[in-house]
């Protein structure tokens, strides 16, 4: 399987501080890939890595086969929305369609008009009067309708309150299932991820925590309930990534290798809990030891 | 490209061109009275003698000459304040740069369309101007001939000067990232290397001439007084030295000559140049420098020591090679800037 994006230990450094490091990690083609983390944990620094609007301080990166945006054709197989999206705020939304013709060889005419008008905008408005949840629509439909093979959406819906969020994210959905194209998607918060995405990265102090198909992923992990025992009585074929514990009873969240003994209570593990846990770790490493690879079943 | 680049300056564009439309009518009517004044009273003001009168009321007519030439040292600047500095700074500051270099578009096509669009509409704005300028004062300036007294605004050099602070305020706006900063920068940047080139570099763009011509000082009752001037009054002088018939140089200005300083028994010294050959007889009174045989043996003295004056300058025949040499200076820094300019998007702001 081809990788959209190949990192070897990339890092980026503004002045003294490491906004990245010794990221490494391969994402495959096809996915809504969700790249989560807590806020300054480098999620915006890899996108704009990616997109080439930043030049790596360290290691290597990767797109669609080559540097990022080392040429125009390079460029145009990329999509990218950024935090926040900017607009030119005195362009009006046909100003900014017409924009995405002129710059964009591959540009999809057809498409970006009926998104447009899907969406419900004014053509003659000028973009410095839309809503922000708007103004992240309008900045989507130009990264899709350049029709790109990968599209990077950084925080796209940080800014839109819960329902503009809903519908940004249905329209993506329904985008990508028209196009051959594979996304990366940053956010905070995992119920975001859950709805659209196939593929988790976790992101947390600049490291890869974890990688890999959702579905695998959610099977793979277990929460185990027992009674209340120290790390010593934890399960020995099971990897603890996260443990809490009452008077009585102890919670693991445990990678499985194996069949669990008998004394354990099994339960699933939602994504939510399973992301958090490897933050958790993230932050108060118990072990040098972390997840690193796709999760095979 | 092209078309992103009008779309962001369409409205400048037209502004400033409806400005140049009302000033091209305006110089235009002004300056065909302006001429038509000039050639029925200043050009033939010799055979009726009144060239005196005829001159001071054309100068009063022309009454935009001051302001006109205060514009010209000024747009060049604003240029590169207005249309060169917010080129880049703008973007980065409302980070519609995200947006442009996610296109498929190199940052190096998107900074080079740019720069050549809207310093090509620099270069027309500035170059009109002056012709419109240069063609308005054109009487005015064949009266006063003074050529180089007006050398910063007329003919080339303002064009230059325009794609100059052009480029500057391009390369500061990238560097500074945010426009009102660059703009001033922009301005004190401009009028720096405007003062460096003129004071230090024009004088000497071309070796200058030299020329050492007799300087006659001539005592009177008041005093000593001088004749001088350059060469030819519309000559551009460079430097002027005072220098004995030795050639001994003993100053740069007469003023700066001193005084005799006389003694008692006749002996006089000429302070900063010499001794006096001659006696000179010193009665008491204090009227005594008017009496003419001292005044006589005073100039005596002075002519002892055949004071010339030695200019270095620049013919007013040198005035357009002066032009053109100057230009290419702030034409070539141009160049210089805008390279600088396109590393430091590519390079530098990652």
């Amino acid at each position: 399987m081809t990788a959209v994006l190949e990192a070897t230990d990339l890092g980026k450094r503004y002045r003294r501080k490491w906004a990245l490091s010794d990221c490494t990690l391969s994402i495959p083609q096809g996915h809504v890939v969700g790249l989560v983390g807590p806020n300054g944990s480098g999620k915006s620094t890899l996108l704009n890595l990616a997109a080439g609007l930043l030049a790596p301080s360290a290691g290597r990166l990767d797109v669609l086969g080559g540097p990022p945006a080392r040429d125009a054709a390079a460029l145009g197989r990329v999509g990218f929305v950024a935090q926040e999206p900017p607009v030119y705020s005195a362009f009006s939304v046909r100003d900014h369609l017409r924009f995405g013709a002129h710059l964009n060889p591959r540009w999809d005419a057809e498409l970006a008009k009926n998104r447009v008008e899907d969406l419900g905008l004014d053509l003659s408005q000028r973009t410095g009067k839309l809503s922000g949840g708007q103004r992240a629509q309008l900045a989507l439909t130009l990264a899709i309708a350049k029709r790109p093979e990968l599209l990077l959406l950084d925080e796209p819906v940080a800014s839109l309150d819960p329902l503009a969020r809903r519908e940004f994210l249905q329209i993506l959905m329904e985008t990508v299932a028209d196009q051959e194209v594979s996304i990366v998607l940053s956010s905070h918060l995992v119920s975001d991820i859950e709805r659209v995405c196939d593929y988790l990265i976790v992101l947390a102090d600049s490291r890869v925590q974890l990688a890999g198909d959702v579905d695998d992923l959610v099977s793979s992990h277990h929460r185990l309930i027992g009674a209340r025992c120290d790390p010593a009585g934890y399960p020995a074929n099971q990897e603890v990534i996260d443990a809490s514990h009452t008077d009585r009873q102890s919670s693991l969240i445990v990678w499985s290798h194996g069949p669990v003994e008998e004394a354990w209570t099994i339960e699933p593990v939602s994504l939510e809990d399973l992301v958090l846990a490897y933050m958790a770790r993230a932050k108060h490493p118990r072990s040098g030891h972390h997840f690193d690879g796709e999760v095979t079943t | 490209m092209i078309w992103l680049v009008w779309r962001q300056f369409r409205t400048q564009a037209l502004v400033v061109a409806g400005l140049l439309v009302v000033m091209a009518i305006a110089l235009a009517i002004n300056g065909t009275h302006l001429v038509h004044l000039y050639d029925t009273t200043v050009a033939g003001c010799a055979q009726h003698n009144d060239c005196v009168s005829a001159r001071a009321h054309f100068q009063a007519q022309a009454k935009w000459h001051n302001a006109l030439n205060l514009l010209m040292l000024a747009v060049p600047a604003l240029l590169g304040a207005f249309w060169g500095a917010p080129l880049v700074a703008r973007e980065l500051e409302m980070r519609t740069n995200h947006l442009a270099w996610t296109q498929s578009v190199t940052r190096t096509r998107w900074f080079l369309v740019k720069v050549a669009v809207i310093g090509a509409a620099s270069v027309i704005t500035a170059g009109l101007l002056s012709l419109m300028v240069t063609w308005w004062a054109s009487p005015h300036d064949r009266l006063v001939d003074s050529p180089y007294s007006f050398f910063d605004q007329r003919d080339i050099v303002p064009v230059a000067y325009a794609l100059f602070a052009f480029a500057l305020g391009v390369v500061l706006g990238t560097i500074i990232r945010r426009t009102l900063p660059a703009m001033a920068a922009t301005i004190a940047g401009y009028a720096v290397a405007r003062y460096l080139v003129s004071e230090y570099v024009r004088p000497n763009l071309i070796a200058p001439l030299k020329a050492s011509l007799p300087f006659s000082l001539q005592v009177t009752g008041t005093g000593i007084g001088a004749t001088i001037g350059p060469p030819q009054p519309n000559d551009l002088v460079v430097s002027r030295q005072i220098a004995t018939g030795t050639g001994r140089l003993v100053g740069e200005s007469w003023e700066n000559l001193g005084e005799f300083n006389l003694k008692g028994n006749g002996t006089a010294v000429f302070t900063g140049v010499g001794r006096c050959p001659n006696r000179i007889p010193v009665s008491t009174g204090p009227h005594w420098h008017t009496i003419p045989s001292t005044q006589a043996a005073l100039q005596r003295c002075i002519d002892s020591f055949h004071l010339r004056q030695v200019i270095t300058y620049q013919p007013a025949s040198r005035y357009f090679p002066l032009q053109w040499s100057e230009a290419a200076i702030f034409v070539g820094g141009a160049v210089a800037l805008i390279a600088v300019g396109l590393w430091w998007v590519r390079m530098r702001i990652t």
